[in-house]
């Protein structure tokens, strides 16, 4: 169900966690909250799903309005049918796996033989089957998980809510359950929201991803569009995209120099804004490195020294310091190029259009940011 | 059984903490016994010395032994003290009151920390302080001041019913009063049990409940409560344990109301003349049967249903709203501060402060040169107070001293050695659980008049009893800490030439500092209130604050205990703030 | 937060330092008239010490006593006697069964520090003898004594007789219905409003026991017990009686004397069946260290003047040259009067243990 926040503001102690939020979220969307701990993510979340109670706001889940600060109405969690798995899993411990699923359909009073057959439904739908009768307590990290899942499905929320949940697996675990959340989530058309810091994990799962920082959106799009064009450095630096550089208005039009190395000038597609300080930034993977001796391709270049480089099978990874310049990350081919040794001179070339000038709203903003 | 640690227990997890390998000492195999033998020694000497003699007691019939080991013919005999009917009626009274006041301590504990822990009452951190206040009122103090309070005709609370034409509603020395001291007295342990795992407890597990559909009031009922039931059980199974084997509220509230229970049937026993301590040991074995019964039922009911308490990130425990609930929520707090703590410390003041100990209505206490600090300031002033005070103090930082570095020896060789029989060693420090202090100091007694060290007299045999006593407090409080540590900070001294003492006392001992030293204030804290280890072994010069409290109300004097009672609050108030400045100074 | 500590804990002090003292109750026993310690301790005219026990005592300065007499009444006797002598005396106080146990136990520990043992009861008394607790020695003050003083030649003396009767309630009982004969307490005004010591508190109940059996007869027990409240001491029992939470009950006429000089609501009764008067034992350890000072107290607690102080706290005294005790403006019937019924040592030491096994029977207590 279609899913839309207006105006969500939720102070904390003395902080605004959530700061006038604005948010809509299209039927059987995945929907990924992404940002540092801190940011307001899991907040705008908890408000949702009913956890939290904002200040300022109005939240609408289909054509139900669940909460509005104006009138003061505010439908309680257990009423809004609301799905959410916790990155603590809160399966019940003293409960069988059987018990932790069919507790909603208990709640709501479903009749036994209906009761049994829908659990035993979300349990096949996420491999548990066989595990119905065991004590939750003694199951793994991702059984425990899986069981948090089905627990969510068998009701047929309106709206799934996931917080982190898979921040407490180990990495290949991880991986999975990743691939199977987007698949079941696309199978079964659930409007999702999905809460992570892990940049990664956002990409893999979204549809769209709503950046936060400091409990606003930041910017919001598919993952393509925030990573080809992160809105300010901050992004670009959370999304790790490197190669990331002060730099001011060059001599010519449509170029910029680096504040901290002036000798290198980078050309440039779009505008450098004359409201604040700028950034520049060249992915890795649009610059390419070639050696003294070997054909060098079209685009801006610069000299440089190669101080490290790591072969990795399909491609090969150098850090240079370019002459009078910082150090930069590069990428180039695995087969075909030679690697280039410690020392050695190289080129470096940016493919046409890689550099892209933004806004730098760093707090401290360092000097230059590698990779 | 000895009063329980004051500390929250340690959030569990389901599975035991994994035994890593020790950097095992090469040491000749006879001399990996020794560490272990010495210290079962000593502990044979400390806990099961005593229990065999008790044992020996109640199975021999010979009453004015001769020598060490003359204990007459074998007999079942003296178990008929337990068949008689005044046996009987001890027994039965007994099990009543530990059922009854379980029940009321348990109502109020758990109420008081669900209402801390998961409400929007007003003022939760002064409830908090409320419901922990009473631990600081000896159980004697309390007995006592309700003797004052509410004693049949001239108790203060039924004069001031007389004054307003009721007529003398009260009788404290009864069932039911009996059941109400001890109902507010051990209310705080249940409430610290109970408050800790609502405290603890992952908030997820209840959001998630409210997500699924269930309303508040079915939450608490599905999720909440049978999560805190561990700890709710195991509170109860406590403080049934402690009030069964509880004396000063059975002497000083149940006897002049001809409630006999068995610690009084013990003690009564042992006065008569001459005294009849074989029937006083077979009463003790009797009590300790059935406390240890009770406490094996409860593992065993309650075993490996241990549930994690997990906590999330953010320990933010859903508040659930009282509206209506809000004030009558926060009177039934504040009058349970009231009866456990302001009426019965007024009481004191007044009846401490009262020139003559005779009242007979309350207009004559307005009377001018009706109340007076005077006696308040001769008591502080004698010679006698003070003596008293300093062998309390004496005794108390002894038992603490020895019974820490004894419970770290002791810790230290189950979690940190590969010795041979070292769980042997746990069993037996914490057997004392299961003994009931009056039968422990009982068989203290007999111990040390029989054995050739002459230490009977003096405050050296109190302090063995209070360190026997309290030593599973103290070994659960230093063992705690141990667990924590990580073995390899302790191994890697050892790697870098440190021999294995000089580790342990550089490295492995002032990192346990903050668990030694609260282990130290505890046992500190709990041989300054007891009493009913020591009646048994204090002689005239060795009397303790407690044992001065209880002698006065013995002989008749109840102002003289009035007295005494505030100047001994006061003293462990003293200690108290002591010990929370040196304890916040350890974690700065 | 300390400072404000330090700030109320000094003003407490100072307040309890700076109360005046409550009005003075007027002494229970007669002060000297005379003292002289120069040479000899004489007092009132009368040799208590010659000069070298007197010289030796004065160096020694002090002495321990282990008394079951109760508390107030033995702290009347001492205070009188430290002024007489400026000795100090260092006061063991336990109800005498527990005194006894605890004698047996040090004493067998080879650690009873006791120079002077008080206790009543002849059953304990002569255990200890037996045990070798005392040592004989012969006051020179010990003249005009009664029959049945000196005991095991002399380990130890019958050194005063307290008088068991009944007392009550001043507050709550009016004078025109107080009970008169120990009949009257068997009516049903009194019913769960009386009070007893229990048997095995020692000599003295014991003694009033036998009395209430020969005299009164078991079924005038029988008739008390119901609806009576027992007591482990005769000190609770008083203490109870003056607050009011028993009207009635059995009391120690010294005690009830000493319970009104400070303002206790309480008085006793000569009831026409009779009083039982029972034996209080003196004697010197044989642990003693300070021998002089204890051969002193002897000494003075066997002389008129001691025997006066006890005479004035309302004992019968054991001298034949001191009448019976005046207390309260009611003269008590001399010793010898067929109404003071004195149990015996060998009466009580005969009939102890089945006395105490039909009190507890009949009074439900410690069976």
């Amino acid at each position: 169900m279609k899913v839309t926040i207006e105006n969500l503001t939720l102070p904390y102690q003395g902080n605004i966690v959530v700061r006038d939020l604005d948010l809509e979220i299209a039927d059987g969307e995945s929907l990924v909250l992404l940002g540092q701990s801190g940011c307001g993510k899991t907040s705008t979340m908890r408000c949702v799903a009913g956890l939290e109670t904002p200040s300022v706001g109005r939240i609408t889940i289909g054509d139900r309005v669940v909460h509005d600060s104006a009138s003061g109405r505010s439908m309680p969690p257990h009423k809004r049918n609301v799905g959410m798995v916790f990155q603590s899993y809160a399966v019940w411990p003293h409960k069988t796996v059987f018990e932790n699923v069919a507790f909603s359909l208990r709640m709501q009073k479903v009749g036994k033989s209906e009761l049994r057959q829908r659990v035993g439904e979300a349990l096949d739908l996420v491999g548990l089957g066989e595990l119905a009768e065991r004590g939750a307590s003694l199951l793994s990290g991702g059984q425990m998980q899986r069981v948090a899942l089905a627990r969510s499905l068998v009701m047929r929320p309106s709206v799934l809510l996931l917080d982190e949940p898979l921040s407490n697996l180990d990495a290949r675990l991880r991986e999975r359950l990743r691939m199977e959340l987007r698949e079941l989530q696309l199978r079964l058309g659930l409007t999702t929201v999905y809460v992570t810091h892990d940049q990664a994990e956002a990409f893999a799962l979204a549809d769209r991803i709503a950046l936060m920082q400091k409990g606003c959106i930041v910017q919001i799009g598919t993952p393509q569009q925030i990573y080809t064009n992160p809105v300010c450095a901050s992004v670009a630096e959370f999304l790790g995209i490197g190669n990331i550089f002060r730099c001011t208005k060059g001599t010519g039009p449509g170029s910029v120099e680096l504040s901290d190395y002036p000798a290198i000038t980078v050309a440039v597609d779009n505008t450098i804004d004359d409201t604040g300080p700028s950034i520049v930034c060249l992915r890795p993977e649009d610059l390419l490195v070639t050696g003294a001796t070997e054909e060098r391709p079209l685009g801006q270049c610069w000299t440089g020294r190669v101080e490290v480089a790591s072969y990795q099978g399909a491609s090969i990874r150098y850090r240079v310091t370019l002459d009078n310049g910082p150090e930069i990350e590069a990428v180039a081919t695995g087969h075909g190029s030679p690697v280039l040794g410690i020392g050695e001179q190289a080129y470096v070339t940016a493919r046409p259009g890689a550099a892209q000038v933004l806004l730098d709203d760093r707090a401290e903003a360092p000097a230059s940011v590698t990779a | 059984m000895s009063a329980p640690a004051v500390n929250p227990p340690a959030a569990t997890t389901g599975k035991p903490p994994t035994e890593r390998a020790a950097v095992a000492p090469r040491r000749p195999h006879g001399k990996r016994w020794l560490p272990v033998l010495l210290q079962l020694a000593v502990l044979a000497v400390l806990v099961l010395l005593p229990m065999f003699f008790i044992v020996m007691g109640a199975f021999t019939d010979k009453a004015e032994r001769e020598s060490l080991f003359d204990f007459g013919h074998f007999t079942l005999d003296n178990f008929n003290v337990i068949g008689s009917s005044t046996g009987r009626n001890a027994l039965l009274n007994s099990a009543a009151v530990g059922i009854g006041s379980s029940i009321v301590a348990l109502t109020v504990g758990c109420l008081l920390a669900f209402l801390a822990a998961r409400t929007d009452i007003p003022g939760r951190k002064a409830i908090y302080g409320i419901a922990i206040t009473p631990l600081f009122l000896p159980a004697l103090v309390g007995a006592l001041a309700w003797a004052l309070l509410a004693g049949p005709a001239t108790g203060y609370l039924n004069l001031a019913l007389n004054a307003v034409g009721l007529p003398h509603l009260i009788n404290v020395y009864s069932f039911s009063g009996m059941v109400f001291v001890l109902g507010l007295y051990y209310a705080p342990y249940p409430f610290l049990m109970v408050h800790s795992a609502l405290s603890l407890m992952n908030p997820d597990l209840e959001d998630a409940a409210s997500l699924h559909g269930a309303k508040i009031s079915q939450m608490l009922r599905k999720v909440t409560f049978p999560l805190v039931m561990p700890a709710l059980l195991g509170s109860a199974i406590l403080v049934f344990a402690l009030t069964v084997e509880n004396f000063p509220v059975a002497q000083v509230i149940g006897v002049p109301g001809g409630v006999d229970t068995l610690p009084t049937l013990i003690y009564r026993l042992m006065n008569a003349s001459p005294a009849r301590s074989n029937d006083a040991a077979a009463v003790a074995v009797v009590l300790t049967v059935l406390l240890i019964a009770v406490v094996a039922g409860q593992q065993k009911a309650m075993g490996g249903k241990e549930f994690t308490t997990v906590s999330g990130k953010g320990v933010r425990a859903r508040r659930i709203p009282l509206r209506a609930w809000r004030l009558p929520a926060a009177a039934f707090a504040w009058s349970y501060f009231l009866l456990a703590v302001l009426l019965p410390v007024g009481a004191l003041i007044i009846a401490a402060m009262q020139t003559s100990p005779y009242v007979a209505n309350l207009g004559q206490l307005t009377q001018p040169g009706a109340l007076s600090l005077w006696g308040m300031g001769q008591t502080i002033q004698s010679s006698d107070f003070h003596q008293v005070v300093l062998n309390s103090v004496v005794v108390g930082v002894a038992t603490a001293a020895i019974g820490t570095a004894f419970c770290f020896a002791l810790a230290y060789t189950r979690y940190r050695t590969k010795a041979p029989g070292r769980k042997l060693l746990e069993y037996v420090a914490m057997l004392p659980l299961a003994v009931p202090a009056i039968v422990l100091g009982l068989g203290l007694l007999w111990t040390w008049l029989a054995l050739p060290v002459p230490v009977y007299g003096t405050l050296a045999v109190l302090v063995i009893a209070f360190v026997a006593v309290f030593l599973p407090q103290g070994y659960r409080g230093v063992s705690a800490s141990i667990i924590q540590l990580d073995k390899d900070l302790e191994d890697s001294a050892v790697m870098l030439g440190a021999r294995r003492h000089r580790a342990i006392a550089s490295i492995t001992a002032p990192l346990l500092r903050v668990g030694l030293s609260s282990t130290f204030l505890l046992l500190l804290m709990l041989s300054m209130r007891e009493l009913t280890a020591a009646l048994f072994l204090f002689t005239s010069d060795t009397r303790l604050l407690s044992i001065a409290i209880f002698d006065a109300y013995d002989n008749g004097s109840l102002q003289s205990a009035a007295e005494l009672s505030l100047l001994y609050c006061a003293v462990i108030g003293v200690l108290a703030v002591l010990a929370r400045r040196f304890g916040s100074k350890e974690i700065s | 937060m300390k400072s404000f500590v330090f700030a109320v804990v000094a003003a407490i002090t100072a307040a309890l330092a700076a109360c005046s003292p409550p009005p003075e109750a007027p002494p229970l026993a007669r002060p000297a008239e005379s003292i002289q310690r120069d040479h000899a301790l004489v007092v009132d005219g009368e040799q208590i010490a010659d000069p070298a026990l007197w010289a030796h005592a004065k160096d020694e300065g002090q002495l321990t006593l282990y008394s079951g007499y109760t508390q107030d009444s033995e702290a009347t006797v001492l205070d009188q006697f430290e002024s007489d002598t400026g000795l100090k005396v260092k006061l063991i106080r336990l109800t005498p069964n527990r005194l006894y146990e605890r004698i047996v136990a040090e004493f067998g520990a080879g650690k009873l520090p006791a120079d002077v043992i008080r206790i009543s009861d002849a059953g304990f008394v002569s255990g200890l003898s037996k045990r070798g607790v005392f040592q004989p020695y012969h006051p020179p003050t010990a003249t005009s004594l009664r029959d049945d003083v000196v005991f095991d030649g002399g380990n130890y003396y019958r050194t005063f007789d307290p008088i068991y009767t009944f007392g009550y309630n001043t507050a709550v009982v009016d004078a025109n219905e107080a009970p008169k004969t120990w009949k009257d307490l068997l009516s049903s005004r009194w019913h769960d409003k009386l009070g007893i010591a229990q048997a095995g508190a020692g000599g003295s109940a014991l003694a009033l026991t036998r009395f209430q059996r020969e005299v009164l007869g078991d079924g005038y027990l029988h008739e008390y017990s119901s609806g009576t409240r027992v007591f482990d001491s005769l000190g609770a029992e008083l203490d109870a009686l003056a607050r009011g939470e028993i009207y009635a009950g059995t009391v120690v006429v010294s005690s009830v004397n000493i319970a009104i000089n400070e303002n206790a609501p309480v008085t006793f009764v000569v009831p026409t069946e009779g009083v039982t008067a029972y034996d209080y034992y003196t004697g010197v350890a044989a642990t003693a260290k300070h021998t002089a000072a204890a051969r002193v107290f002897m000494n003075w607690n066997l002389s008129k003047r001691g025997q006066r102080v006890l005479h004035d706290i309302g004992e019968y005294s054991v001298r034949s040259d001191i009448p019976a005790p005046f207390v309260r403006g009611v003269q008590l019937p001399d010793f010898d009067d067929p109404r003071v019924h004195r149990i015996t040592p060998t009466q009580a030491i005969a009939n102890a243990a089945e006395d105490q096994k039909t009190w507890n029977g009949i009074f439900g207590y410690n069976e």
